[in-house]
């Protein structure tokens, strides 16, 4: 675990025979991001951990891959708070490819929120109802908080 | 409702004036349109005709007197006010509001309200008193209010949203600068990478999160911010709305 600062971390593992930078905490303007560049190329990111990003936070993020045209760069694991700025801030994921986003479904039954990792493939087809019990109640039937093509808005 | 207008292709038309209440089903986008072009009112609903909102702000324009109205989305007694002084007690006063909306709040919900919040509290602190010679540099310069400068926020919870309102008493927000923020953040993107701060992302964020969003500006005295957030994003409505109080 590489610590930038106590409210954001990275660590590099293994995942599949791929090397993956975890982030973890919360992307603002006391984010130091260069030291990323020390784990090498390609560079991909799983945005599971990341809990918060701001504005000044964005800027940063945004400001940093635009610095590193050269490094092939994914996203995978992309929660909601990440999901929300590639939809608001395009050059976010400037030529970062995403490869996998988390949906937020509520449960019709008890409104309890589930997070539905959907990969690249099923963008497009990101389905209003899911057939899955809740975790909560155990009764089937989840729905997307939002709009299937609005939170995917971000497809290019 | 014989005076509401509604116009959404607003690409040819000239400047319209700011006390006009523009209705239908306006998106985000054709929103910042708008007020680029000057709308000071907008209500986004399939219910041209009759939307209660809508009515709301057209009544108040004509009669001239919206300095104390509430919309139905804005509690008169909000379940929990506070006050804010310093740059370093942000993160403690988000927390305690997430802890008191905890019942109220899926987990996508709670981020939304924090990242208003957190954007709503660093404007006012850094760019709410500049007036008065409050000018940080970078947001990781310490910023502390002397009493009585403040900063006062509001929030309440209901099954069905959050409301929250943020209130600076420098009053330095003015829709020209609301204006600037929209253009830069939905027109001129590459702005703000380049803007190392006050490029108007906080606002463009909550903009784009807030269901209701209302602004009170008073020059000199006092820069309010208030909204809505339903908890479920499926409603298409919206509305915005910017009082110049003199």
């Amino acid at each position: 675990m590489q610590p930038i600062n106590e409210k954001f971390k990275f660590e590099q593992s293994l995942r599949e025979n791929r090397k993956i930078v975890l982030l973890k905490g919360t992307i603002d303007e006391d984010t130091l991001l260069d030291g990323i560049l020390k784990l090498g190329s390609p560079l991909v990111f799983d945005f599971s951990g990341v809990t918060a990003i701001n504005s000044c936070g964005v800027r940063s993020w945004v400001n940093f891959i635009k610095s590193i045209p050269h490094i092939p760069i994914a996203y995978e694991h992309c929660p909601v708070v990440v999901v929300r700025q590639l939809n608001m801030v395009p050059s976010f994921n400037g030529h970062a490819k995403v490869e996998s986003i988390y949906a937020p479904y509520i449960c019709a039954n008890c409104d309890t929120e589930t997070q539905v990792l959907i990969p690249k493939e099923k963008f497009s087809e990101l389905a209003p109802k899911l057939p899955l019990k809740c975790q909560s109640c155990q009764k089937e039937g989840l729905e997307l908080d939002g709009h299937p093509k609005q939170y995917t808005a971000f497809i290019k | 409702m014989p005076s509401a207008q509604l116009k959404i292709k607003t690409e040819a038309q000239s400047f319209p004036p700011a006390q006009k209440v523009f209705i239908g089903p306006i998106t985000r986008i054709e929103s910042a349109r708008l007020i680029l072009q000057g709308a000071q009112h907008i209500h986004s609903t399939p219910n041209v005709m009759n939307d209660p909102l809508a009515l709301q702000t057209q009544n108040w324009i004509q009669s001239s007197n919206h300095s104390s109205r509430r919309y139905s989305w804005e509690p008169a007694f909000p379940q929990f006010a506070s006050t804010l002084r310093s740059s370093h007690r942000r993160k403690a006063a988000i927390e305690e509001i997430t802890e008191h909306l905890a019942p109220y709040t899926s987990s996508s919900l709670k981020e939304n309200i924090q990242l208003i919040f957190e954007e709503l509290f660093t404007n006012a602190l850094y760019h709410g008193y500049r007036k008065l010679g409050i000018c940080p540099e970078t947001r990781t310069d310490r910023v502390e209010l002397s009493s009585p400068l403040r900063i006062d926020f509001q929030y309440h919870g209901t099954p069905e949203g959050i409301y929250f309102s943020v209130t600076d008493h420098g009053g330095a927000l003015t829709f020209s600068d609301f204006q600037r923020s929209l253009n830069r953040c939905y027109f001129q993107k590459e702005m703000i990478e380049a803007k190392p701060t006050g490029a108007g992302l906080g606002l463009y964020f909550i903009f784009e999160t807030a269901t209701h969003l209302k602004i009170r500006s008073k020059a000199g005295k006092m820069t309010q911010v208030s909204g809505w957030v339903s908890k479920r994003h499926l409603s298409p409505d919206f509305s915005f709305n910017f009082f110049s109080l003199g």
